[in-house]
């Protein structure tokens, strides 16, 4: 007898996003970055959990993304995106 | 750049703020939508950012929630400049009597500009336009342009038109003066027709009086052409007014000379420029006492007159006078540059002559002699003639007997 598998409703998500074509990390809430310039623009993050010029923690959906770096500024935020300029050493998403 | 400029004209509020929880207070900012920006640490517990004015008043409310003091650093913006100026009552105040005299002097004429003065000078013309309410000071209400011109022609006879057009503070005045009108005799006198110039005769048609020479004859200055004493058959003599238009063929030869080595004047790069301010009738030369700069050279006069629009002109003017060197050197003329420049300049000589006059045919020569070029244009013209001599007053000319 065949066994019947469960499918969670991540793995559903990304079925669905496969067949429709769509971006993944949009129906799913996954954080969105763009590194370049000195900067890095986030999407889709739930607030900032901790800030200094040396490292700046940003929580997003099920995991903290950690932004290392020297003479970091946050140049602007909102609801949705936030805006980090200065030398970025690395990028560490943390589970 | 775009965002900097429009945060100026909004206005923002540089704060510190210090607590133990300032993320969470970022964190509550862009929750609801208070827009922050240049967020730095400045230490362990405290940060700096930029907010707008609106969202500065609502992040207050939030402060004290999130365990957080804030402090204001800086105000920056319009707003906050505009708002420095409200209790300088005394530059309002300047501000509005300038305003209110700028207002009241904008009634009165500030400039006055005369054009198309030929004979007569312009300080002949203004003098006049003063005489009947318009100079430089006058109400333009005052001015009514239509009597003013009617005034004006009315009291001399050497202006043929005149326009006085007010625009503002700057009035415009453009003349037209009269030509210089023959000597006529009046209609009832009886006079004869004689000629004023040599030629032969092409055309001839006597309206009045008693033709005395034919088509194809010589006449020299002062023959009579048609005779205002007419005699019937009966032997009887009537005087009359003669009337007559002739055409003579003439002959003219003009010659011009120009040296073949000439002087030209030539700049040497080194130039000097003088600053003059003119407010009213009064120069103020902004240069010490130096008539002439070099020895040789070109002047150029620049004047700029202060002025809002075209018709609110200030009657203040700058002036500059640009002075380049120049020094003479010796140059050959070419013949055909020559020759060009001679041809035109006699042609314009001519032209410039009163008689109506038309050009059959025309051929020009040039010829080099004695390190000079001569040149010789001789021209086949047809030209009006006969002018109206009293009877009996003809003895300066002399008579066809």
């Amino acid at each position: 007898m065949r066994e019947k598998r469960k499918i969670s409703f991540s793995e559903a998500v990304k079925m669905t996003a496969e067949l429709m074509d769509l971006p993944e990390d949009v129906l799913l809430g996954l954080p969105r970055l763009d590194i370049g310039g000195g900067e890095v623009l986030m999407e889709r993050h739930r607030g900032i959990i901790d800030y200094s010029e040396e490292c700046i923690k940003v929580a997003a959906k099920r995991q903290t993304v950690k932004i290392s770096g020297s003479g970091l500024e946050l140049v602007a935020m909102n609801k949705t995106q936030l805006r980090i300029r200065g030398e970025i050493a690395a990028v560490e998403f943390i589970r | 750049m775009l965002l900097k400029i429009l945060n100026y004209f909004r206005g923002s509020v540089r704060i510190e703020i210090t607590g133990a929880a300032v993320e969470r207070l970022l964190n509550i900012c862009a929750a609801h939508d208070i827009p922050f920006w240049d967020v730095v640490r400045v230490s362990p517990e405290s940060v700096c950012a930029s907010v707008s004015t609106d969202g500065f008043f609502r992040l207050r409310r939030w402060a004290g929630k999130s365990m957080c003091r804030i402090r204001v650093c800086g105000k920056r913006g319009l707003p906050f400049k505009t708002r420095r100026l409200f209790c300088r009552y005394a530059l309002w105040a300047g501000a509005l009597l300038c305003a209110a005299c700028i207002w009241v002097l904008s009634g009165f004429i500030w400039t006055i500009e005369v054009r198309g003065c030929e004979r007569m000078s312009q300080l002949e013309v203004l003098s006049m336009l003063a005489e009947n309410g318009l100079c430089t000071g006058a109400r333009t209400a005052a001015i009514d342009t239509v009597q003013l011109r009617n005034t004006v022609l009315l009291q001399t006879d050497r202006l043929a038109y005149i326009s006085v057009n007010v625009r503002g503070t700057h009035a415009e005045v453009t003349v037209r003066e009269k030509g210089e009108a023959p000597d006529m005799v009046p209609q009832d006198e009886p006079c004869d027709i004689v000629a004023d110039r040599a030629g032969v005769i092409a055309r001839l048609r006597v309206m009045n009086g008693t033709s005395k020479v034919q088509v194809g004859q010589v006449i020299m200055p002062g023959d009579v052409i048609a005779e205002g004493t007419m005699v019937s058959t009966q032997g009887e003599v009537r005087y009359v007014h003669a009337s007559a238009e002739a055409d003579v063929r003439t002959w003219h030869t003009y010659t011009c000379k120009m040296p073949a080595e000439a002087q030209r004047l030539d700049k040497t790069g080194k130039s000097k420029k003088r600053y003059a301010l003119i407010i009213g009738k009064r120069r103020i030369n902004l240069y010490f006492i130096e008539n002439a700069p070099f020895a040789c050279y070109y002047k150029s006069e620049r004047k700029e007159h202060f002025t809002v629009n075209e018709n609110f002109r200030f009657p203040i003017a700058w002036v500059t006078e640009l002075y380049e060197e120049a020094e003479t050197v010796p140059c050959e003329v070419d013949a055909e540059l020559a020759a060009a420049f001679m041809e035109e300049r006699m042609k314009s000589v001519w032209e410039s002559g009163e008689t109506k006059t038309e050009v059959v045919s025309c051929s020009f020569e040039l010829a080099e002699s004695a390190g000079a070029y001569v040149g010789i244009i001789k021209a086949e013209c047809i030209e009006t003639t006969g002018t109206e001599v009293p009877i009996g007053k003809n003895g300066e000319y002399g008579t066809n007997d």
